[in-house]
């Protein structure tokens, strides 16, 4: 019996073997499988982050796009709103040169260049006469303050002066005095950017000038400070102001009243300046003019700033090398500083 | 003796037909278990082929997806940066435009003062 059990069992074993086989191998077989699932999965994940990221990139760049167009809507719109200022701008302009030359009436002569331009008009008033030059810098190193033979202390005519620098325009300039063998300019002087011997305060005497810019500059200036303040390029000194921010000035007593042959300087509102020589001491042909009413002539003009320079003989207008007025000495005085005007 | 001869000879016959069937059972096993194992395995690696050709489709739209967005994103960052040279441009002109206003802010005022408009 025992012998028939072993054999049994021997015959049996293969048996067993198999199905122990069949039992284990499918799970080992199993785990054979790459593990795709969870890697399909986080491709979902991966390719519904990239759809989104595609949807955001494509909007950002919609926005991009939108934002650009406006740009160049609204750069249109601006270089349209710019045009339309400027053509305003220059009709204003227009408009107030037209009103200055209506008041001035037509020029006599015109020069112009691409540093300036020069209108010279005859002044002919009830009892006075003489010239206005109208003056547009383009190049402010067109106007210059010239001391006689560019030396300090002595004199020479505007004529002369204009000859020497080769100006087209010239007028005398400020006042000055005698000190002892050396005739000096009265208060201060400023060339090139610089002060012509040392600064003289004053509380009558005026200064007026040019920046470097070619801005007009003028004023009583009491401490060199206040002057350089202003950084003034080129300029002369004399008395009194006449008319200041387009308002007639308080006038010295004994400069009221008395007809003399004058010199001014002055402003208009939109920069250009204004240089008048008017004759006098000559009942025939003109006998001067009262400061007041140099005023009202100012203020009809339309001047916005505008300075009394040295008047009486020194007065004297030269333009393409010829004495236009008539000087009360008969001839050109000499003086010791000349306002020109290059060509 | 005969008897005996006979009883050696059943036994040693019954002995080796054991063994035969011994070793055709085992032989039959290992024959079945091995084309189970085949079969098993070559499912296996059918199943995983598929699911890598199925991944590699994905992931190569996935890389044609990136690539795109590569490319939408250059256009916005070629378009952002000419908005921005743009809008530099626009800024100097409303600065410009501002100058020019002053200016004819300026020029009116300069009108105002005319000899004409004064009266």
């Amino acid at each position: 019996m025992r012998l028939a059990n072993f054999i049994l069992l021997f015959i049996m074993a293969p048996f067993i073997g198999l199905l122990l086989f069949f039992t284990i191998l499918p799970k080992s077989i199993q785990a054979l499988e790459m593990p795709l699932k969870s890697m399909h999965e986080s491709t979902g994940i991966i390719e519904g982050k990239l759809l989104e990221i595609r949807e955001d990139a494509g909007l950002l760049s919609q926005t991009a796009i939108e934002q650009e167009r406006q740009y160049d809507q609204q750069s249109k719109v601006l270089e349209l709103l710019a045009g339309k200022s400027q053509e305003h701008k220059q009709l204003s302009d227009e408009i107030y040169e037209e009103r200055i030359l209506a008041m001035l009436g037509p020029p006599v002569s015109v020069h112009k260049s691409g540093r300036v331009e020069i209108k010279v008009f005859k002044l002919d008033e009830l009892g006075y006469r003489g010239f206005i030059a109208k003056v547009k810098l383009f190049d402010p190193s067109a106007f210059k303050v010239v001391l006689a033979g560019d030396k300090l202390g002595i004199m020479e005519t505007t004529t002369d002066a204009a000859e020497r620098t080769g100006a087209v325009l010239g007028i005398n300039g400020g006042g000055f005095y005698n000190a002892g063998a050396k005739t000096l300019p009265i208060g201060n002087t400023v060339i090139d950017g610089k002060l012509v011997g040392g600064f003289t305060p004053a509380d009558d005497v005026f200064f007026a000038g040019t920046r470097k810019n070619g801005c007009f500059i003028g004023g009583i200036f009491p401490k060199k400070e206040d002057l350089f303040k202003l950084d003034p390029w080129q300029g002369v000194s004399f008395l009194p102001v006449l008319i200041q921010q387009g308002k007639p000035a308080s006038l010295p007593g004994e400069w009221k009243t008395t007809r003399q042959p004058r010199t001014i300087i002055g402003e208009y509102a939109n920069g250009d300046l204004i240089l008048i020589v008017v004759d006098g001491r000559q009942s025939d042909w003109s006998s001067g003019v009262t400061l007041e009413r140099l005023q009202v002539k100012l203020a009809e003009l339309g001047v916005k700033e505008g300075y009394n320079l040295d008047g009486g003989g020194s007065s004297t207008f030269v333009f393409r090398g010829e004495v236009l007025n008539r000087p009360s000495d008969g001839r050109p005085r000499p003086v010791v500083t000349n306002i020109v005007i290059m060509p | 003796m005969l008897k005996l001869k006979k009883r050696r000879s059943f036994r040693l016959n019954h002995w080796f037909l054991a063994v035969v069937l011994w070793v055709g059972i085992v032989f039959g096993g290992f024959y079945l278990a091995k084309q189970y194992f085949d079969h098993a395995i070559q499912a296996v690696q059918q199943t995983n082929a598929v699911h890598v050709q199925t991944l590699e489709a994905r992931l190569e739209n996935l890389t044609l997806e990136v690539s795109e967005i590569q490319k939408g994103m250059k256009t916005a960052g070629r378009t952002l940066s000419s908005s921005d040279s743009t809008q530099k441009e626009l800024n100097k002109k409303i600065e410009d435009l501002d100058r020019q206003l002053k200016d004819l802010e300026k020029s009116l005022s300069v009108l105002r003062e005319a000899p004409n408009a004064a009266r």
